[in-house]
C-alpha cells in the first residue's frame, strides 16, 4: 500500500509538471501577446514603444528563463500578476472560486440524488417501465451538449415565466435565498450532463452484483429486498463507482466553462476564457494549473480510497 | 417509507416551492418603487479588467469616466464639450498657451480638496511615458503643465492648437497618493465611489459622498459581463438588467419590436469602418488597387446584411459623415460598378485568379459578414477572397502596431471619435496608420487646421485632407456605423456619445 501511494503522487506530480509545461508552452505558441491585446490597434503607439514593454515584463527572456522565473514563483506562492488589472493571480482565483466551486459541488450532489436512487430502481426491476424511461432519458442527456440544457432553462424560466433570473451569481453572503436562486438553474444543468454517466454506471454494477450468488443466499435467508439491495449489492457497486466519481468531477471542472459562460457567473472558467482571449498569461497559466492540479488530486484520492475499500485492490499492479 | 411521511414530504415539497416562487416574485419586482433612487443594472460583453482611467484597455471602461473621474473639460450630451473640474478657459493669441480655471469646493472621495497641484501631476502620470495611456495622440503636443496659483493650471504647447479643450477631455484628475490602490479602491471626484470590484466580472458603484455637484438619481450602479449580446438581451428582457451597453445590431431588431425596451444611440454617430490594406508592400502598393477594392464593396448589401441597416453608406473613403459640417462634398464616390473594379485591378496588374486574404476576428460576427459580402462581389470578377477568422490577439498581431508588413491581406476595423475632424485625421497622421501610409500633405494640412480658429483656414485645410484621403484611398471606409445600446424604458436620462461611450451619471429609474 505505502509503495503503490509513493508511485501514484509521484505520477501526480509528474503530471502537474507536465501540464505547467503545456500551458506556459502552448500560450507562448499562440501569435499575439498581452500588450497587442492592450493596444489592440490603437494609433499612437509605435513598434519601439511594444519592444519597450516586452523587455519591462521580461518576455524577451529565453522562453526556458520565463518558465523558470514562473514556476519558481510558484513554489514560493507568487504566481504573478495580471498584466490588465494588476491583481494578483491568487486574488482573482480567489474572487472567482467560490461560483465555481459550489457549481460544480452543487451539481454533483445533485447528480448523486437523483441519479444513485434512480439506478437503485431501474436494476431492481431491468427491463420495466422505470428502467426503460430512466434509459431513455439518460441517453438523451448523453447527447444534449449543457450549454442547450442551459440555454432551455433559461428560456422556460427566466425568459418566459421570469421565475427565476437569468444569470448572475450572489455570494452566500447575500443571503442563502439569493444564493440559490441564482445557482438552481446552472446546477442542474451540469447535473444533467453528469447524470447518465452516474445512472449508466451504477445500474451497470448493481445489476451484476445483483446477480451474484451472496445476493441470492442473503434472500434465501429471508432479508428484505431494499436491504439486500442497499445494504450489500449497492456498498460492492459503489466502490467502482468511486472511479466513475472522480470522472466525473473531472468532467464538471471542465463542464463549469460553459455553464458559466451560458449563465454569466463570474467563476474560474470565464476567467480562464477571458485570460486565453486576452492572452494574459499569468492568469490562465495560474488557473489551468490550479483546475488541472485539483483534478489530479481528486483522482489521487479516489483511487488511494478504492485500494483502501477494496484490499483485492492492493494486489493488483498499478 | 409509509403513505403519512411521503405525504408530509410532498406538502413540505410543495410549500418550499410556494415561497421560493413568491420571495422571487418579490426580488423582481424591480429596482425602484418610485422615481429616483434605486439600482441600475448594467451589462457589457467586454469586462472592465480594471479600473485606472489612464491605463484604459477596452472602451466600455469609458463608461466609467463620468461617473468616478472628472476633467478638466468633457462632451456633453449635444457633442459640444463643456466644463468640467474647469469652469473656463483661455488661450493665448496663437492658441498655445492654455489656462485653465479650476472649479472650487471639490473633492476628492477622500475627503481631500482637489488644487491645481492634483491636475499638474495627474496630467504628468499620462505624459509620463511609463504610463501606457492608450490616447497620447492628443497630449503629445503638451510642452509643460503648471499651477497658476491654487485654481488654475497653465498648459504650454509645442504647437498652437485651437482644439486643445477636445483633447484633454480623456484626462481625469487621480489621487496620485492614491494610486497603488486604484485597482481596489479607486478615489476620484466623480458622482460615485466603488464599492467592490472583481475584473471582469462585476463592478458595484454607490453615491460618492464628498461629491461637489448634486447626487446622481440612482443610488446604485451593477455593472456585469455578460458572456454575449445574447445573453445581455434575454437578461434585458428577462428584467435582470436594465442597460446593456453597444450592443450588436443584430440584437436592435428585437429590441425594435419590444415596447418595453428602447435604444440609446449617439446623436452625431462618429464611428466609421476602416478596411486597411498595407498601402507599402504587396498589390495594395499599388492605388489603382485600392481604388479597385473601393468599387468591389457592395456598401448597401454589407450595411443591410451585416449591420442589419444600423449606419449610412460612405463611397468617398472619407471618415467624415456627410453631416459633419466640414465633410466636403465634391469627392469621387466609389459607388459599388464592378466592372470600373476589374479594369483597374488589371490596371494595377491583378487579374483573374488573385488571392487575397480577409483577415479578421470572432470578436466581430459582423466582420465575416462583411468578408463574405465582398468574397461573393470579388468572385465576379475571377478574384479569390480567403477569409481568415480569429481572436483578437491573434488578428491585432498581424498588422499592430504600424509599421508591419502584411502583403494582401484586407483587415477590417473601424475607428469611433468625437465629430470634431481633428480625432478622425488623427489617424492619418504619419506613423498611425497601420495601412503605413504616409503623406507630408496631410501632416501639413492637420498642422495648420489644428492651429487655427478661423473656420475657413479649417475647413479649407480639412477639404485638402479629405481630397488626398479619397484619392489615395488608404482605408476603405464604406460604412459610417453606430454602435447602440438597449435601455428599459423605465429608464431615462442615459445617452451615448458620437464615439459611442455610454453616459450613465444622468440615469433616471421611473416608477
Amino acid at each position: 500500500m505505502t509503495r503503490y501511494l509513493v508511485r501514484r503522487v509521484i505520477v501526480s506530480v509528474v503530471m502537474i509538471i507536465g501540464t505547467s509545461v503545456l500551458i506556459f508552452g502552448a500560450l507562448r505558441i499562440l501569435p499575439g501577446n498581452p500588450i497587442l491585446t492592450r493596444f489592440g490597434a490603437n494609433s499612437g503607439v509605435t513598434a519601439a514603444d511594444i519592444a519597450k514593454i516586452e523587455r519591462q515584463l521580461g518576455f524577451d527572456h529565453p522562453l526556458v528563463v520565463q518558465y523558470w522565473n514562473w514556476i519558481a514563483g510558484v513554489f514560493h506562492g507568487n504566481f504573478g500578476k495580471s498584466y490588465f488589472s494588476q491583481f494578483s493571480v491568487t486574488t482573482l482565483i480567489a474572487q472567482r472560486i467560490p461560483p465555481t466551486l459550489e457549481l460544480t459541488v452543487g451539481s454533483i450532489l445533485i447528480c448523486l440524488l437523483i441519479s444513485v436512487p434512480a439506478a437503485i430502481l431501474s436494476a431492481v426491476r431491468p427491463g420495466r417501465s422505470f428502467d426503460r424511461v430512466s434509459s431513455m432519458f439518460a441517453s438523451f442527456a448523453l447527447a444534449l451538449p449543457a450549454f442547450v440544457t442551459g440555454i432551455m432553462f433559461l428560456l422556460i424560466f427566466s425568459v418566459h415565466n421570469r421565475l427565476l433570473p437569468a444569470g448572475g451569481y450572489a455570494p452566500l453572503s447575500k443571503g442563502v435565498w439569493p444564493n440559490i436562486r441564482l445557482m438552481i438553474l446552472p446546477a442542474c444543468t451540469l447535473a444533467i450532463a453528469q447524470m447518465p454517466l452516474v445512472f449508466r454506471f451504477l445500474r451497470g454494477q448493481l445489476v451484476e452484483e445483483l446477480s451474484a450468488s451472496y445476493v441470492r443466499t442473503a434472500q434465501g435467508k429471508g432479508a428484505p429486498r431494499m436491504r439486500v439491495v442497499v445494504r450489500h449489492a449497492l456498498r460492492n457497486a459503489l466502490i467502482p463507482g468511486l472511479t466513475m466519481l472522480g470522472l466525473v468531477t473531472g468532467y464538471a471542472l471542465g463542464g463549469v466553462v460553459v455553464v458559466e459562460y451560458v449563465f454569466g457567473m463570474g467563476g474560474l472558467g470565464s476567467l480562464a476564457v477571458t485570460a486565453a482571449n486576452q492572452r494574459d498569461y499569468a492568469v490562465l497559466q495560474g488557473t489551468v494549473l490550479l483546475i488541472s492540479t485539483t483534478f489530479i488530486i481528486v483522482s489521487l484520492v479516489v483511487d488511494l480510497t478504492c485500494q483502501f475499500l477494496d484490499p483485492r485492490l492492493r494486489t493488483q499492479p498499478l | 417509507m409509509n403513505v403519512r411521511r411521503r405525504r408530509v414530504w410532498a406538502t413540505n415539497l410543495v410549500v418550499v416551492s410556494l415561497l421560493g416562487i413568491g420571495f422571487n416574485a418579490i426580488s423582481t419586482a424591480g429596482p425602484a418603487g418610485a422615481s429616483g433612487g434605486g439600482t441600475l443594472n448594467v451589462g457589457f460583453t467586454a469586462g472592465i479588467p480594471q479600473l485606472n482611467p489612464a491605463l484604459v484597455t477596452f472602451s466600455v471602461e469609458e463608461t466609467l469616466f463620468p461617473l468616478l473621474w472628472d476633467g478638466l473639460t468633457m462632451w456633453n450630451s449635444k457633442g459640444k464639450i463643456a466644463p468640467d473640474l474647469a469652469t473656463s478657459w483661455s488661450s493665448s493669441a496663437h492658441n498655445q498657451t492654455w489656462t485653465f480655471n479650476l472649479r472650487s469646493g471639490v473633492k476628492f472621495s477622500n475627503g481631500v480638496a482637489v488644487t491645481s497641484a492634483d491636475v499638474v501631476s495627474s496630467f504628468n502620470y499620462y505624459l509620463n511615458p511609463s504610463t501606457p495611456f492608450q490616447d497620447n495622440t492628443g497630449l503629445s503636443v503638451i510642452k509643460s503643465v503648471t499651477a497658476n496659483g491654487a485654481n488654475s493650471v497653465v498648459i504650454q504647447l509645442k504647437d498652437p492648437n485651437a482644439s486643445f479643450p477636445d483633447a484633454v477631455t480623456p484626462v481625469k484628475v487621480i489621487d496620485m497618493a492614491a494610486l497603488s490602490t486604484i485597482d481596489t479602491n479607486p478615489i476620484g471626484t466623480g458622482p460615485f465611489i466603488v464599492q467592490s470590484f472583481v475584473p471582469n466580472s462585476t463592478l458595484t458603484l454607490v453615491h460618492n459622498p464628498n461629491y461637489w455637484g448634486s447626487p446622481a438619481s440612482v443610488s446604485q450602479i451593477n455593472f456585469t459581463t455578460e458572456p454575449d449580446a445574447t445573453a445581455g438581451y434575454t437578461a434585458l428582457t428577462a428584467g435582470t438588467l436594465q442597460v446593456m451597453g453597444q450592443v450588436p445590431d443584430s440584437e436592435l431588431t428585437g429590441a425594435k419590436a419590444n415596447s418595453s425596451l428602447k435604444i440609446v444611440a449617439p446623436a452625431n454617430p462618429g464611428s466609421y469602418l476602416t478596411w486597411e490594406t498595407d498601402t507599402k508592400a504587396g498589390p495594395f502598393k499599388n492605388v489603382k488597387a485600392r481604388q479597385a477594392l473601393a468599387y468591389a464593396i457592395n456598401a448597401k448589401a454589407v450595411l443591410s446584411e451585416a449591420y442589419f441597416g444600423a449606419g449610412k453608406v460612405s463611397t468617398e473613403a472619407d471618415p467624415l459623415s456627410t453631416t459633419n459640417p466640414f465633410y466636403d462634398g465634391k469627392l469621387t464616390k466609389y459607388t459599388y460598378n464592378l466592372k470600373k473594379a476589374k479594369a483597374l485591378f488589371a490596371e494595377a496588374g491583378i487579374h483573374k485568379g488573385a488571392t487575397f486574404t480577409w483577415w479578421t476576428t470572432s470578436a466581430y460576427p459582423e466582420w465575416t459578414t462583411a468578408g463574405q459580402i465582398l468574397q461573393a462581389s470579388l468572385a465576379n470578377i475571377g478574384i479569390h477572397l480567403k477569409i481568415v477568422s480569429n481572436d483578437v490577439s491573434t488578428w491585432a498581431a498581424k498588422f499592430y502596431p504600424a509599421g508591419k508588413s502584411y502583403p494582401g491581406l484586407i483587415i477590417p476595423n473601424f475607428q469611433s471619435v468625437s465629430g470634431d475632424p481633428v480625432f478622425a485625421m488623427t489617424f492619418y497622421a504619419p506613423g498611425r496608420c497601420e495601412c503605413n501610409f504616409n503623406s507630408s500633405a496631410i501632416a501639413a494640412a492637420y498642422k495648420t487646421a489644428v492651429g487655427s480658429t478661423n473656420t475657413s483656414v479649417q475647413s479649407k485645410n480639412w477639404d485638402s485632407i479629405q481630397k488626398i484621403l479619397n484619392q489615395e484611398v488608404p482605408t476603405e471606409t464604406p460604412l459610417q456605423i453606430a454602435t447602440d445600446s438597449i435601455v428599459s424604458s423605465t429608464v431615462s436620462g442615459v445617452w451615448e456619445e458620437s464615439g459611442n461611450q455610454l453616459h450613465l451619471e444622468a440615469a433616471v429609474i421611473k416608477g
